[in-house]
Order: C-alpha cells, then structure tokens, then sequence
C-alpha cells in the first residue's frame, strides 16, 4: 500500500492513522459513559 | 415574555432537545459514515495528483475540514456561552461544554495533519508564522477550557464551571479573526483559503471529494457533540436527584 502514494505515503498514511485514532477515543469515551449511565439508572 | 420568542425558548428546553437530537442522532451518524468514507476514498484513489505537491496534498482532505471544525466549534461554543451568561439557560452551558472535547480533537488533528503536510510540501514540520501560531492557540484555549471548567467545578453545582467556562470561551473568541485573516493580514508560509465564499479555483475531481469530506466530518461532530450533550444533562440530573434524595 506504500506504493500508493509514492514517497509521501508516511505523511499521508500518518495524518489518516491519527484521525482514525483520535475519533476511535472520542467514540471510545462517549460509548463508555453511555454505558455507565445506563448502568446508574 | 413576547409569544414571539416562543420557539426560540421552546429549544432551550432539555426535554425538547432530548426530542429533537435523539431523531436528528441516527441521521447525522449515517451520514457521517456514508460521505466520510466516500469522501475520502474519492479524495486518497480518485482525485489526480497534484502538479506541484505530489501525493501529499491529499492530506488536505483531512486537514481542511478539521480546521473549519475546529474553528467554528469555538465561535459556536463563545455562542453558547454569551447565551447563557445573558439568558441563563442551563441548556446553553450544557452545549458549549460538550463542543469542547470535540473542537480540541479537531483542533489537534489540523495541527498534526499540518506538520505532515508542511514537512514534505515547506521542508519543515512547523514554523512560528501568524497561522500556525493562532492554531495552536485555538487548540490551547480548548485544553484550557477543559482544565479551567473542571477545576472549578464543584460536584453538586456545576454553574460556577459554566460561568469560569463561558468568560473563559468569550476571551477566547477574539482569536478567530486572527486565525482566519492571518493568511491575507501577513506574509506566512501557509496558502490561501482552499474555498471561499467568492468560489474555488480548485478542479472538480479535487472539489468534490473535498466537501463529501467535509459535510462527512461536519456531520461526525455534530453527532459526537450531540451525544455527549445528552449524556452531560443526563449526569446533571442524576447529580441534582441524589443531592436532593440526601438533603
């Protein structure tokens, strides 16, 4: 897949892995207080 | 109270907002989903490189959205608090509480997926320019507001947070204009606005997939913001229910 965007695919496959993983989080904690507050009522 | 304004309080009320964001919710996240995804695969295999930046000008799919996130989360969230520090509507606080997490994350990515960008495109990750600079401050202000509101907050009341918060988010504010303007008022490294309201000079196989990445991620915010609003009011109440049950 490196290939794919010739010697810039460290920086574009970099910027794209930080957004996956920054919005993962962001899901990842929301979905995790959901559940707690649903365990609390 | 005029009748007139009927309306308007009406979507002040927490139980019409659970109404309304519990159907808009579903919406937002297919949304998301569906113009995110096909935005950005049009933006990484079908829009051409770029004559003068190679591949790394795809960052720009990414970097541009998450910039005007960024920003107009904060000019939404001093919104918010000018409506609740005028009004006292506990609704208002409630929602430029649950822009923060989401705008810092927004503001975090445009400064990462700029020094990617900057790196291969300027040869350099970062410079002290007017742009740059006013970013990092905008992400800053988000990280400060997050600290200030809970440092103060006490676990009965949330209102003193609100208030530290919303001065805190109003200061704040005048940082936008800089942010926006600093490519037209000084000579910086970074280019011009990729789209303005006079129109794009970019070519459509570029365009498109720009603003499918753009309403994919306006969407995905809105939702995130959306959902950790419900879940705020709903913590409130569950606090406001056990201090009355123990007084």
């Amino acid at each position: 897949m490196s290939e794919l965007f010739g010697t810039h695919a460290p920086f574009v496959w970099g910027a794209l892995a930080m957004f996956a993983l920054g919005m993962a989080v962001e899901l990842a904690q929301l979905w995790r207080r959901a559940r707690r507050r649903g365990e609390a009522t | 109270m005029s009748t007139a304004l009927h309306p308007f309080w009406r979507y002040a009320s927490p139980p019409q907002f659970l109404q309304l964001s519990g159907t808009l919710l579903p919406l937002l996240w297919a949304v998301a989903a569906l113009l995110g995804l096909s935005g950005l695969a049009l933006g990484l295999f079908w829009a051409p490189t770029d004559a003068q930046q190679g591949e790394a000008y795809r960052i720009l799919f990414l970097h541009v959205p998450a910039a005007w996130i960024a920003m107009v989360c904060y000019g939404a969230m001093a919104l918010w608090a000018l409506l609740g520090l005028s009004l006292g509507t506990h609704l208002s606080f409630v929602l430029m509480r649950a822009l923060a997490p989401t705008g810092a994350l927004f503001a975090f990515l445009t400064l990462w997926t700029g020094a990617l960008w900057g790196r291969p495109t300027w040869g350099v990750w970062w410079v002290w320019d007017a742009r740059l600079s006013s970013a990092l401050l905008l992400f800053l202000l988000y990280l400060g507001f997050i600290g200030l509101t809970a440092a103060v907050d006490r676990p009965q009341d949330p209102r003193r947070g609100d208030r530290a918060g919303a001065l805190l988010a109003l200061v704040g504010v005048l940082n936008l204009p800089v942010l926006y303007f600093s490519v037209q008022w000084w000579s910086t490294l970074h280019q011009g606005a990729s789209l303005s309201p006079a129109g794009s000079r970019m070519a459509p196989s570029m365009l498109v997939p720009l603003l499918l990445c753009t309403a994919g991620l306006w969407a995905y915010a809105a939702a995130a913001v959306l959902s950790r609003a419900r879940l705020l009011l709903a913590e409130r109440q569950a606090v406001q229910a056990r201090w009355r049950a123990a007084a």
